[in-house]
């Protein structure tokens, strides 16, 4: 056992959909554009908000990995709410290539 | 040679590159398609059969949750919870009014002053209602409601002939491998799916739409509070005139889900005679009653309500078992499981959080025994105010009816507190209010009652004597006794000056 293993995954492995590549890479595309205009219009929210549809593929990346866990409970609410440690603000500066 | 026109034979490649491509499209569909993997589903061997109750035949459909549930019959480890020390490895069963003498003195003429134990749980539930004094049980067969899975059943059959009839009768109803059986599956899930499923529609579903809360349209996560508002909320009995019982309502008239005040509460139980359920021996005065209302104190605007916690997210908290998180079926407070469901959100440690709910409760006990000796105090003078007109004298009338009116609004906030269940904890800021206004109207009421005895020259003593030991001791048919050890004392000693 370890703790922290998402330390060790990419952006893109929780906040992109994973589910097949056609898609990944369409959203990854439209997600670039739309962060390269909000950058350089300057128009970066603080703090940085998930989005719902952000929401969505993320709740959708927790599922994924740990489907067998969690196939008995309510996967309606969010993972994060309750495993609050997860989330950027608490878990410190981390690798992310 | 024959001669085909350019432009025919262009046309003919472009509809191949058309063919060509849509097959591209679909194949690769296809191909996406049957690459992403089919969600996850426990695998199901037994069906459940609709209207069957025995849960050893759900349990072979939902071993784990079953093997949980089953765990409700064993007793949690001794001295883990400071004030409720229900059913521990100790074997000890507490009487409440031991704990709290005050509580023998206004319940006397009721069941609730002859026997009143902290329950066993789940697992004991309808044995506990068959061991205890057959005055707890009078109402009828109305008492059943919430303790067997098979009082829908029941209902729907008897119609109101279920809450009229003795309670023995009612019970024998049942079939007797399950006489015994408390909370079981099917109270709270559906046999198709184990979809969560409300099983008291003819209570629980009529005081939600009285609130304007449609039942069909709840969440999961909403349901994982409001199933245990089946039982855990405060209920009145309806009586007829020769004072049977005629039916069962929960008193959230007027009120809102999210905010089931007690004023509200108080406001209905006061506005119909038929709810009066019995009279209380020291003022002869005939009141309704409030149960166990641990549904509408958390859910007021609780910070654990607001912050979407339900009910079975600290009572049945989310626990690993091999290789499945399931919800935790041996329901039970956290203080008995070392704070593990609290520690899912909070980063503290178990001791640490531990001492944040004690120093709740400890606040919580001691202004409990200040609004309950207030009430029992004011309840005295009533009888001393009795005594005095029955002797000839004259008390004022305006101010008996003031402190009438002021006693049965602390008698009733007191109730409130003393009967919920998680002594503060699940909303303290509310609790200390109720708590507080109840000091505030027995305080009241004393000082009318005093004005009114002192006026007809009836002179009353700086300390009230209680006479707690008329209502104590010998209790009903077994002669229960006051056992001083079990006593609860106020954490602070400020009780000892009142």
């Amino acid at each position: 056992m370890h703790s922290g293993a998402h330390r060790r995954k990419m952006c893109v492995d929780c906040h992109l959909t994973n589910e097949n590549r056609a898609v990944h890479y369409w959203q990854k595309s439209l997600d670039g554009l739309k962060d390269l205009v909000v950058f350089h219009s300057g128009r970066i929210p603080d703090p940085i908000k998930l989005s719902s549809h952000g929401e969505e593929v993320l709740q959708n990346n927790c599922i994924r990995c740990h489907e067998t866990t969690v196939m008995m409970m309510d996967t309606g609410r969010k993972c994060w709410n309750c495993h609050r440690r997860i989330t950027h603000l608490h878990t410190g500066i981390m690798e992310t290539l | 040679m024959k001669y085909i026109p350019k432009e025919r034979s262009d046309m003919k490649s472009t509809k191949y590159i058309i063919l060509a491509i849509l097959f591209t499209i679909i194949s690769i569909a296809i191909f996406l398609y049957s690459c992403t993997p089919p969600k996850t589903e426990p695998v199901r061997p037994v069906k459940i059969a609709d209207g069957d109750i025995d849960p050893a035949n759900w349990g072979k459909a939902y071993p784990l949750h079953y093997e949980l549930w089953k765990k409700t019959e064993e007793p949690t480890e001794a001295g883990k919870s400071k004030y409720k020390r229900g059913f521990d490895a100790d074997k000890i069963i507490y009487d409440k009014l031991s704990e709290y003498p005050y509580m023998a003195l206004l319940f006397s003429g009721f069941g609730f002053g002859v026997e009143y134990n902290e329950p066993r749980g789940h697992a004991y539930m309808v044995i506990d209602q068959l061991d205890i004094d057959a005055g707890r049980v009078k109402a009828g067969g109305v008492c059943l409601t919430c303790k067997t899975p098979y009082a829908p059943k029941l209902e729907k059959e008897m119609g109101v002939d279920y809450y009229k009839m003795p309670f023995k009768e009612v019970h024998a109803k049942i079939p007797t491998q399950f006489q015994k059986l408390g909370v079981a599956c099917v109270d709270c899930h559906n046999n198709k799916d184990m979809s969560l499923n409300i099983s008291r529609g003819f209570v629980l579903g009529a005081a939600l739409k009285d609130m304007g809360v449609d039942p069909e349209k709840l969440t999961r996560q909403e349901l994982r509070s409001v199933l245990c508002a089946q039982c855990h909320v405060t209920y009145n009995i309806i009586k007829d005139k020769d004072m049977k019982s005629i039916g069962l309502f929960f008193p959230w008239q007027g009120s809102r889900m999210g905010g089931i005040t007690i004023e509200n509460i108080i406001k209905k139980i006061r506005s119909d005679p038929s709810y009066l359920e019995w009279k209380q021996n020291v003022t002869g005065f005939k009141l309704p009653f409030i149960r166990h209302p641990e549904f509408e104190l958390f859910s007021n605007n609780s910070v654990h309500w607001k912050a979407g916690a339900a009910c079975a997210d600290c009572h049945m908290p989310y626990t690993k078992v091999g290789s499945y998180k399931v919800s935790n079926h041996r329901v039970t407070s956290p203080l008995n499981t070392d704070l593990k469901a609290c520690m899912q959100c909070h980063a503290e440690s178990a001791e640490w959080l531990r001492s944040q709910v004690e120093t709740i409760q400890d606040r919580t006990i001691s202004l409990t025994m200040r609004a309950g000796y207030a009430t029992a105090t004011a309840a005295k003078l009533f009888e001393k105010a009795h005594n005095a007109e029955a002797a000839g004298k004259t008390i004022d009338k305006a101010l008996y009816d003031k402190a009438r009116d002021y006693y049965e609004e602390a008698f009733y906030r007191i109730l409130f507190i003393g009967a919920e269940n998680s002594v503060g904890f699940h909303n303290p800021a509310e609790t200390l209010r109720v708590l507080g206004d109840s000091i505030a109207f027995a305080g009241k009421a004393e000082g009318f009652l005093r004005q009114g005895l002192v006026k007809a020259g009836v002179d009353v003593p700086v300390k009230v004597d209680l006479e707690l030991n008329k209502y104590i001791e010998n209790r009903g048919e077994k002669k229960l006794k006051f056992n001083k050890t079990m006593e609860i004392k106020d954490p602070f000693g400020i009780q000892d000056r009142f």
